[in-house]
């Protein structure tokens, strides 16, 4: 019996632990139930969220009472103060300006790496290991403290940013395109090679016209996120609309702030509504 | 006329000989040139106000004491039990995450419901598309600015931050998985006899449960990373230390810092991705 | 000429896909290879253009031993052998015409391999290929967009147009309707005919491979176990290919 109910499922390390229950019906025919892990997992979330309460003294009732203070500060937001976006023009052409010259480099870098990282182009199990690695690696790295970093090292500017960006752009569309570049069809790839194609022939005409428009679809994606984070860059001093966001918060002036933040959704939305436009066309 | 669309139908039926299809190829090259003029525009257009101004005076040094920071880490500071120290700091971090996705998991929900063009008037739903999309626009970093007005300075800001800033991304997956679902399920829950609760209960509900889960779990991932900017602005967790120590140079607590950091996230990335991989499968 | 003289195939994981292969093909035969899956059929075609090596025996195309080719030596005899898949292996978000020119891709520059710059002269010969299979009208549109037939007559366009002396396709009809497998076959005929060029084909329904293939193999679990013109084959001779059970036939579902 033992062994019967071992090959119908595989059985895991909870299983063991909690073994699955076997149903017989009256004709002797029998199905076997594995023991839910719904108990196990809210007991689990209950033990973090108490933890993670004490650990962040988070509370509710200070939240509420308080809440005024936010209302106040929201009712300013919504009433932006018109005659200051003249300048908020200048930081914002310089967010995108370090966004899209950003996203390029970024992208360009991936370009080479992602194909070295998936395993159905690049035979070699170590080259795509240790790519995999390096990618992750910089994925771990918060964009601000890449941006702290290059002010520090390069001076305060729009110079820091852009490099920061590429650095982020660079592992997050790098691995997105390696999931992607496994997923494509290697049949013509391998049509080309029986013509008599070396691999460069055939990857390139077989492999890249199924990649290209991924890529650039998932260079556009970044490039939407890329805006959105490059207008926080400023804070730590490396350029952009930062900058003036942390002056409004400084001297309180969230009329000021309302009209930065009206001016970074308006232009968000744009950017986004478009980029989205073109991925739509490259699908 | 009649005789003159006999006449075209005739031309039609005629096969096209190979020259006359050569005639007719689509020519493209002026789409191509003008993708390429405009591409090489924006980047020269984005590249005009970005100079490359050097080191700073300092930023040898600095570069210098990164890498030896990174190489020499602080390893009291690293494997310390204090509330300083490097553990403490990331489950610090951990818990904000864990408490700002679950947190903004349930808020996400309503937000959710509310957008969805099949179960709300059109009028509605994009109203509340706005309002989410105004969320996801502000930055989490001048969010948490915002709310330290209303908790003042530490890691209970960056949960409630965390809160209200992923409710933007996740409402626009669970919109995605609500609009996506399939509602003959429904019709046959109907033909039962089921009444509304039960059609939402056993029809609604299993659909939803698992790409809900997944985009928690996916949001916590990225929270997680976001949760180590926060600090920057003094709403606790990792990156408040980190950045005091770049900022006054001490490269062995920075190195101490940036191991932690890159272990927790790697961690959790490979975790998540397997999780919400078997999820994906139904398991 | 293609000619087997003893040849053995293992693959890595120690299955012995073919044993003591002996066929002389000649150049012109229109060739069927039936036998059920598994049985080697994939396996020798694939040795033909080397894209599996042979374990012993010797294997020669026009006199030319495949096994001893390398690198560019490969290649170029690669260029005169064309081969039809299943899945027709076309890039499907590309246009007809693009995958056709694909073909000279491996005489091509490094250089204009990465533009991808054809001449007036390919582009029209592409058109030409494209008419020999008569789907000239759809050139310029995107492989995507046609049907599972339409597709498979790119792949054959796509193959007329490298001018090969030996077609080889690895069941080119599995994934066609009954119809369009038949309009198909009548493609391969009328090419075998016209331009004289070698066709072996691994077909799985019986009826095709009689109606339209002048010879049929039959191979059983990697041995040769019939070899003759279509018209002599016997029912027990067939039953002993497909070892007792019945053989597909078009229209059966598979």
């Amino acid at each position: 019996m033992e062994n019967e109910v071992n090959t119908l499922v595989k059985l895991t390390w909870f299983d063991k632990i909690f073994k699955p229950q076997v149903i017989t019906l009256a004709n002797g025919h029998s199905t076997i139930r594995r023991r839910s892990r719904a108990p196990l997992i809210v007991l689990l979330l209950a033990v973090a969220i108490y933890l993670s309460l004490a650990a962040t003294g988070f509370s509710l009732a200070v939240v509420i009472t308080k809440f005024d203070k936010l209302l106040d500060l929201f009712v300013k937001l919504f009433h932006p103060k018109w005659d200051f976006f003249d300048k908020v023009v200048g930081p914002l052409v310089d967010t995108i300006k370090m966004s899209i010259l950003g996203t390029v480099i970024g992208c360009l870098l991936a370009l080479p790496v992602a194909v070295l990282s998936s395993t159905n182009i690049d035979k070699s199990r170590v080259i795509v290991s240790v790519c995999r690695f390096i990618l992750a690696l910089i994925r771990t790295l918060p964009t601000l403290v890449i941006a702290l970093v290059c002010a520090l090292v390069f001076g305060l500017g729009t110079f820091a940013g852009t490099l920061a960006i590429s650095v982020f752009t660079f592992g997050i569309v790098a691995k997105m395109l390696y999931e992607s570049i496994e997923t494509i069809d290697m049949g013509p790839f391998e049509a080309m090679e029986a013509m008599g194609a070396n691999k460069f022939q055939a990857f390139w005409s077989a492999c890249v016209p199924q990649i290209l428009p991924v890529y650039l679809s998932h260079s556009l994606y970044c490039f939407e996120m890329n805006v959105r984070a490059s207008a926080i860059l400023g804070y730590v001093g490396a350029g952009g609309l930062g900058i003036t966001i942390n002056e409004r918060i400084g001297w309180r002036d969230y009329n000021g702030l309302g009209m930065v933040l009206l001016t970074l959704f308006v232009v968000v939305v744009a950017i986004e509504f478009f980029s989205e436009y073109l991925r739509k066309k490259l699908s | 006329m009649a005789e003159k669309l006999e006449k075209l139908e005739k031309k039609l039926d005629e096969k096209l000989t190979a020259a006359e299809m050569y005639a007719q190829r689509p020519r493209k090259w002026w789409l191509y040139l003008l993708i390429v003029l405009i591409l090489a525009a924006l980047i020269g257009w984005s590249g005009s106000s970005i100079h490359y101004e050097g080191l700073t005076v300092t930023g040898r040094s600095v570069a210098q004491g990164v890498v030896s920071g990174v190489t020499h880490p602080d390893l009291k500071l690293m494997f310390g039990t204090g509330d300083t120290d490097v553990p403490f700091l990331l489950l610090q971090t951990m818990a904000i995450a864990v408490l700002g996705t679950l947190f903004g998991a349930i808020l996400a929900i309503p937000f959710a419901f509310l957008a969805s063009t099949n179960i709300m008037p059109k009028p509605i739903a994009y109203l509340f598309r706005i309002v989410i999309l105004l969320i996801r626009t502000i930055p989490s970093l001048v969010w948490a600015l915002m709310w330290i007005r209303v908790t003042g300075p530490g890691a209970a800001c960056g949960v409630i931050t965390q809160s209200v800033c992923s409710i933007g991304m996740i409402s626009k997956m669970y919109i995605t998985a609500i609009e996506d679902l399939d509602t003959r399920i429904l019709e046959s829950l109907d033909a039962m006899g089921c009444t509304p609760f039960q059609k939402i209960r056993y029809g609604v509900i299993p659909q939803l449960t698992a790409s809900f889960i997944s985009t928690t779990i996916y949001r916590f991932d990225i929270n997680l990373k976001d949760a180590t900017t926060l600090g920057i602005v003094g709403a606790g967790g990792i990156g408040a230390s980190l950045v005091q120590c770049l900022n006054s140079r001490r490269w062995a607590m920075v190195g101490a810092f940036v191991w932690g950091l890159m272990v927790l996230v790697l961690i959790i990335e490979f975790l998540s991705t397997r999780i919400r991989k078997k999820l994906a499968r139904g398991e | 000429m293609i000619e087997f003289k003893n040849v053995y195939k293992t693959y890595p994981n120690g299955f012995t896909a073919l044993k003591d292969v002996n066929l002389k093909i000649e150049q012109g035969e229109f060739v069927a290879i039936i036998g059920l899956s598994g049985a080697g059929k994939s396996t020798i075609l694939r040795c033909i253009n080397r894209m599996h090596d042979i374990t012993k025996g010797t294997l020669t195309v026009d006199g030319v031993d495949v096994n001893s080719l390398r690198g560019a030596e490969l290649r170029r005899f690669r260029r005169k052998v064309g081969m039809i898949f299943q899945s027709f292996n076309l890039v499907s978000r590309s246009t007809a015409i693009k995958n056709v020119l694909t073909a000279d891709v491996p005489d091509m520059s490094f250089f204009k391999v990465l533009f991808g710059i054809f001449s007036k002269d390919q582009k029209m010969r592409a058109l030409e290929s494209l008419d020999k299979v008569g789907i000239l009208d759809k050139a310029y549109t995107r492989c995507d967009q046609l049907s599972g037939g339409q597709q498979q007559r790119v792949a054959l366009a796509r193959t007329l147009n490298q001018n090969p002396k030996i077609i080889l396709a690895d069941e080119p009809v599995a994934s066609l309707d009954p119809i369009t497998a038949r309009q198909v076959m009548q493609d391969f005929v009328r090419i075998n005919k016209d331009y004289n060029i070698s066709i072996l084909l691994n077909i799985h329904h019986i009826d095709l491979a009689l109606q339209y293939c002048d010879r049929v193999i039959g191979v059983r679990a990697g041995e040769i176990v019939f070899d003759g013109p279509a018209s002599t084959i016997t029912q027990e001779q067939i039953d002993y290919v497909y070892n007792g059970t019945k053989a597909p036939v078009l229209g059966d579902g598979e």
